[in-house]
């Protein structure tokens, strides 16, 4: 299942996720410092305030506790407004700031130090208590000084929010280049792949070497497999060869041998002779088809094979001055390999030029990736039984009788091993028209 | 007429050599590509039936210099390999014709016939000058309907008469044209088979130009 994730998925996930952990931790680590930060600076703060107040503090003669001074900031004479302060001589309001009239700060503490508590009005507080000796005062006085949690909340919650508007922008980038790295990287994976669909459609017979060396293995690997699996075609064909040099040369003297024997005898030897002939003509022509599955990035010109054959067949029929048209042909590649598109159509143009009385026309068209092929003749042409003989005599071999339809049961094998379609009507000149499709390159 | 078989397989190339004699015509077998190539190099041939699968040399390399020295006697290749890609090499490279094994002899033969009369530029497999006819196809010869008794070294030189009609052949050229290599070469035996030839189709159709050769003609006051 996982298997199947791509790997561009892949990257892109796992860059994701730890660009959004990192950053959590990141965001979280800076929130913490930011805060502790901004308390170490309020605690600063009031401290100073509190100092402030003690340098203002002075006991007279009486014994009374007065300020030379007040404190400057407004916040302390605005009521409830959460900055207060306050001197307590044992437990007992001495002075205070305007903003908290009556009520006893931080009541629930007695020590010196930082604390919190809450204000009359609920407010949440921060407090810096410290336990004071003032010149010619009988006893230590308690100076308070209190300033709202609130504040720091506030700049904590502001500071989270920039931050976290920050590295959402700073994710998004990682991310981004995150996936832009992906695809950069993984790009000559992706070359591979076209490559490869480019070899099976034909349009290129192997992988060009110019990969890194991360996927140069593979690439190379490929390629032998590629020259492999044609090498393998080329002695497949090779040997066949052979066989039929070393089988043909034999049956070639018997034939001769048996032609002029008379009697019962001579009719079983031809007859023995013949049959051996026609089999091994039939399956040393199957035995050639390398058929669509056996050749990767097979190819074919159609202009230079019709070219080629026409040039073959008006010398082989040069007597019978036949003329062979081609229309279309040139500059259409099929996907087929080029050996097979020869035996195809030889077989096919040679059957119209056995038929016609004068002319032969082959024309050709691509349409949906597919190339049309018509092999026509001006021939007395087939009735339509006969032509339905001729294609079942092709699709059906074994039945097949040797001879003339050998080589219109090849051409409709080998049609049917790539997956193409053949078909004989009646032709516009006359005589039979054999339409092919075939893939093209590309499709 | 003579004829060139290079092939290796010496059955095949009895078999072609007994069955192109019998069809009147002065047969030379080589039985290797080297010694295929010379021959055709330097004697006149009339046609050659050469196989493609040879020891030594191979049969296309034998006809491309053949063809690159300027040979254009006609050639049909017999081989085993028949598929459509060997046949476009074989012509493309400059065969006349091609023909696959296992192959009949009768096919053969009308191939090599018509080879034969395309070379010397006939089209008909019957010719004729004047009153005298002569079928190719079965060797045959007659003179005004009246079939003639022809030795078979007779045919031979009636046959190339005729191909090259109307045409001065010298007694050389006659020589190379009707025995094959190994058959004893006599020139004088040409003057004893022309004087027969006249006595058979008429002293007037072959005319003697003394010094240049023997000439075939139609007309009667030659």
């Amino acid at each position: 299942m996982t298997g199947r994730i791509s790997l561009a998925l892949r990257l892109a996930l796992s860059s994701a996720l730890w660009v959004a952990g990192a950053l959590l931790v990141a965001g979280a680590l800076i929130v913490f410092l930011f805060e502790s930060h901004i308390e170490r600076r309020f605690d600063q703060e009031l401290a100073d305030h509190l100092e402030e107040l003690v340098a203002a503090a002075e006991v007279d003669k009486a014994g009374h506790l007065h300020l030379n001074w007040s404190p400057a900031d407004p916040r302390l004479d605005r009521p409830l407004s959460g900055w207060y302060w306050q001197v307590l001589e044992n437990d007992r309001i001495v002075l205070g700031s305007a903003s908290i009239g009556t009520a006893r700060l931080g009541a629930g503490f007695a020590g010196q130090g930082v604390f919190e508590d809450d204000d009359p009005a609920g407010k949440r507080l921060r407090l810096v208590a410290r336990t004071i000796h003032l010149p010619r005062a009988a006893q230590a006085y308690l100076f308070i000084v209190a300033g709202p949690v609130s504040d720091i909340e506030n700049d904590v919650h502001n500071f989270t929010g920039d931050v976290f508007v920050v590295l959402a922008v700073l994710a998004v980038l990682l991310v981004g280049t995150g996936v832009l790295q992906v695809v950069f990287g993984l790009r000559p994976l992706r070359r591979v792949q076209e490559s490869l669909s480019a070899v099976r459609s034909g349009e290129r017979d192997r992988l060009p070497g110019d990969f890194p060396i991360e996927v140069l293995p593979l690439v190379s690997e490929l390629n032998a497999l590629l020259d492999y699996n044609k090498s393998l075609l080329e002695r497949a064909r090779r040997q066949v060869g052979n066989l039929a040099h070393a089988l043909k040369n034999p049956l070639s003297v018997l034939k001769g041998e048996v032609s002029d024997i008379d009697g019962s005898k001579g009719d079983l030897l031809r007859r023995q002779v013949g049959s051996a002939s026609a089999s091994v003509e039939r399956y040393l022509h199957k035995a050639r088809i390398a058929g669509a599955g056996n050749v990767l990035g097979a190819r074919a010109e159609l202009g230079k094979v019709v070219g080629d054959l026409k040039f073959t067949l008006e010398t082989l029929y040069r007597q019978r001055n036949l003329n062979i048209g081609d229309e279309g042909a040139t500059g259409v590649a099929v996907r087929m390999d080029p050996e097979d598109l020869e035996e195809l159509l030889g077989n096919l143009m040679d059957n119209a030029c056995k038929w016609a009385t004068g002319r032969v026309r082959v024309s050709a068209h691509s349409r949906d990736g597919k190339v049309l092929i018509a092999v026509e003749d001006d021939g007395p042409g087939i009735p339509a039984d006969k032509l339905e003989h001729m294609i079942r005599r092709g699709t059906r071999l074994d039945e097949s009788e040797p001879g003339s339809g050998l080589g219109l049961s090849i051409a409709v094998e080998i049609t049917a091993l790539y997956g193409g379609d053949l078909v004989f009507e009646k032709s516009s000149l006359g005589g039979v028209a054999a339409r092919l499709t075939i893939p093209g390159v590309g499709s | 007429m003579r004829i060139l078989i290079v092939e290796d397989e010496p059955d095949v190339a009895r078999q072609v050599q007994v069955a192109l004699c019998k069809t009147g015509y002065a047969v030379d077998v080589a039985f290797d590509g080297e010694e295929g190539h010379f021959l055709g190099d330097t004697e006149p041939y009339d046609a050659v039936v050469l196989d493609l699968g040879l020891p030594g040399m191979g049969g296309l390399n034998v006809l491309e210099r053949w063809r690159r020295d300027g040979h254009g006697m006609p050639v049909l290749i017999l081989s085993a390999r028949d598929t459509w890609r060997e046949k476009v090499t074989g012509l493309r490279i400059g065969a006349d014709d091609y023909l696959a094994k296992p192959f009949e002899m009768e096919e053969l033969l009308a191939r090599i016939e018509a080879l034969v009369r395309r070379g010397a530029g006939k089209a008909s497999p019957e010719l004729s000058c004047g009153p005298v006819r002569i079928d190719t196809t079965r060797q045959k010869a007659w003179v005004d309907d009246t079939p003639l008794t022809l030795t078979a070294m007779e045919y031979r030189l009636l046959a190339y008469l005729m191909h090259h009609a109307e045409a001065v052949l010298s007694k050389t050229e006659l020589t190379e044209h009707i025995y094959a290599q190994d058959e004893d070469r006599d020139s004088n035996i040409i003057e004893v088979m022309i004087n027969r030839l006249r006595n058979k189709i008429g002293a007037n159709r072959i005319c003697t130009h003394r010094g240049r050769g023997y000439q075939l003609t139609a007309e009667d006051d030659g």
